[in-house]
């Protein structure tokens, strides 16, 4: 029988899935809610929908980092750690599965958030903008509008990447102390997350650039394309040095 | 084989393993006896892979615990597995991760401890999570079978359903089970082997069966005994 | 065959040998009985099948026993075997009846005295039924 790591992987994905079912839940719940609001609701009513919809990818974007705070102390607090660290695959594709999963959730909760926007804007908003460019024809005449939206999307997801990776690295670290685990968990994170900015200032890539970036959005977009996709591309190599370090510890020095 | 050579591990001010040597060797069901907090449970974690020695090796086959985590099957003493899971989502899990998955076996046990696939892992009674994570661990035709206190806080009829489950699925010379327990005589019968511990080192080991010939006593009485000289 | 009921601080091989012999002294088991195999010997009084196994060896190899390779396990004992048998383990407890008796202070006629008053008192027992 083969037992191939795809398989397994796909075994671990499932499992880490359910255990963030809540969290799915209260974005998709939320969702469906708040459309259901602006479908059946008045025409007057339906801009009201927007700020909902905007808490909504706020929390979308949120929740994945809180899950993978659970998905790892949650291992611990109910013992299957006993059972995952047992099995024969090494640690990266543990901590990958449930990557795999925080993505899932971020990427379907802001997917889900957009189509319900998109489907506000079609249905009850478009009288409020311009009639010249409706729709996603404004994406097609404006390549490079997209290209923006796309490399603002990509940093956003790459970011919340970086984070989720600073979570595990600094759970696993917590780990290693029997009686602070707590405390190593939280000095951990705020000095990576300090040390990590600090190592993008240095390298021109920071948030401080990130900021000017985004609020010059009308300003050059070729210029704002790429400065976005440098950022993504430093938060990227971040967060795989990060996985790696997790990963490492995981199988070498954590002990039960 | 299982070897343990100058085995030491401490925990804070607690030594768990003090310069234990020792070997298990193949084909046979080996009783790892002491008090509780003796080394057992640590030893065993460390056969497991789940922990290091701080000095002095472990080896499995030759190989670092680790490295053989497929030939291991271990079953803790505590609840590892995932409450939601049901029976058939805990074996359908672990099908895809080990190899030695042996689903003849697995249906088989089902009918013979009565269990049933749709149960809920964190529903059940505490006999029937026990005899499912016994069911989980035996359905694996892995070479080294370690039990971390299998019987405790199990009523006498499962007890007896463990046992013989045990008895009725051991391979002689291909499988090793060794059994940590501190209630000796549930097991008595059980073990062809003994090795009792007390504070991370061997007090008494040996066969069971010599054992009892040459001190004609239980291995009940044989650890009181060990355990009253080291105490003076 | 009822669940062995054995002494856990003597040898548990030697236990079943002694079960065996004492099924073929009251004639539970007849030459030519075939016996259960040692898997399913081993589930019946719960004991390691490694123990089982030793017991099994032994018994072949003092013939009470062979083993019919693709049949099973038969009884090889004949009717002589049987008798001696049950001469040696009455020898054994009368070597201990004496050994014990002897411990207490009791002289051969004390003993000899005691055991026929008893033999009275059971024989008037049996006979007041």
């Amino acid at each position: 029988m083969s037992n191939s790591k795809l398989k397994m992987f796909t075994k671990l994905y499932l499992k880490d899935l359910h255990e963030v079912t809540a969290e799915i839940l209260i974005v998709v719940i939320g969702v469906a809610l708040v459309t259901a609001g602006f479908l059946l609701g008045s025409e007057q009513n339906a801009p009201l929908m927007i700020l909902p919809l905007v808490l909504l990818l706020g929390l979308a974007g949120l929740l994945p980092l809180i899950s993978s705070f659970k998905l790892l102390s949650r291992e611990w607090s109910q013992n299957t750690v006993y059972l995952v660290m047992s099995l024969p695959v090494s640690g990266a594709m543990i901590l990958g599965a449930k990557m795999a999963v925080l993505l899932t959730q971020y990427i379907g909760g802001t997917l889900l958030i957009t189509l319900s926007s998109y489907l506000l804007y079609v249905t009850k908003l478009s009288q409020y903008l311009t009639p010249q460019q409706p729709g996603l024809m404004m994406l097609y005449n404006n390549p490079q509008l997209l290209q923006s939206l796309l490399a603002f999307y990509l940093s956003g997801l790459v970011f919340l990447a970086f984070l989720c990776c600073t979570s595990f690295f600094s759970q696993i670290a917590g780990k290693l102390s029997a009686r602070f685990s707590g405390l190593v968990t939280a000095a951990t994170f705020v000095i990576t997350l300090i040390l990590s900015g600090k190592i993008l200032d240095a390298l021109g890539t920071g948030s401080n650039e990130l900021y000017h970036m985004m609020i010059q959005i009308s300003g050059d977009a070729a210029n704002y394309i790429s400065n976005m996709n440098m950022s993504s591309l430093s938060y990227f190599v971040l967060a795989v040095i990060l996985f790696i370090l997790a990963a490492v510890i995981y199988d070498r020095k954590l002990e039960l | 084989m299982i070897e343990f050579d100058h085995v030491g591990k401490r925990f804070g001010s607690v030594q768990a393993l003090d310069q234990l040597s020792l070997q298990f060797g193949p084909g046979k069901i080996i009783g790892l006896f002491g008090p509780n907090g003796a080394g057992k449970s640590t030893a065993m974690k460390m056969i497991a892979g789940l922990n290091q020695p701080d000095s002095g090796h472990v080896l499995v086959d030759g190989q670092k615990p680790r490295q053989s985590r497929d030939k291991i099957a271990f079953l803790p003493e505590i609840d590892y597995l995932y409450g939601w899971w049901t029976l058939k989502q805990a074996a359908d899990f672990m099908r895809s991760f080990y190899a030695d998955w042996d689903d003849n076996k697995y249906t088989e046990l089902l009918g013979f401890l009565n269990l049933r696939e749709d149960m809920k892992i964190g529903k059940i009674s505490k006999g029937q999570r026990a005899k499912c994570k016994l069911l989980l661990t035996v359905s694996r035709r892995a070479p080294y079978l370690l039990l971390d206190e299998p019987l405790s806080g199990i009523d006498i009829l499962t007890r007896e359903e463990i046992i013989n489950t045990l008895i009725r699925d051991f391979r002689e010379g291909e499988q090793t089970i060794i059994i940590s327990t501190h209630e000796i005589n549930d097991v008595e019968s059980l073990v062809d082997e003994v090795f009792f511990i007390d504070q991370g080192r061997i007090v008494v080991s040996g066969s069971a069966e010599e054992l009892r010939i040459t001190q004609g006593l239980s291995l009940v009485e044989i650890m009181k005994e060990a355990f009253r000289n080291v105490q003076q | 065959m009822s669940q062995l009921d054995y002494d856990k601080s003597k040898a548990i091989y030697k236990q079943i040998i002694e079960d065996f012999q004492k099924q073929l002294i009251r004639g539970t088991l007849n030459p030519g009985d075939k016996i259960p195999s040692q898997r399913d010997y081993a589930l019946k009084v719960s004991v390691n099948p490694n123990t089982v196994q030793r017991a099994y060896q032994e018994l072949e190899r003092i013939g009470l026993t062979e083993t019919i390779r693709g049949q099973g396990t038969f009884v090889k004992a004949d009717t002589a075997m049987i008798t001696e048998i049950r001469q040696e383990m009455a020898d054994d407890i009368l070597d201990r009846f004496f050994a014990e008796m002897n411990s207490l202070g009791y002289s051969k006629e004390q003993i000899t005295e005691i055991v026929n008053h008893r033999l009275m008192e059971m024989k008037g027992a049996i006979s007041n039924d």
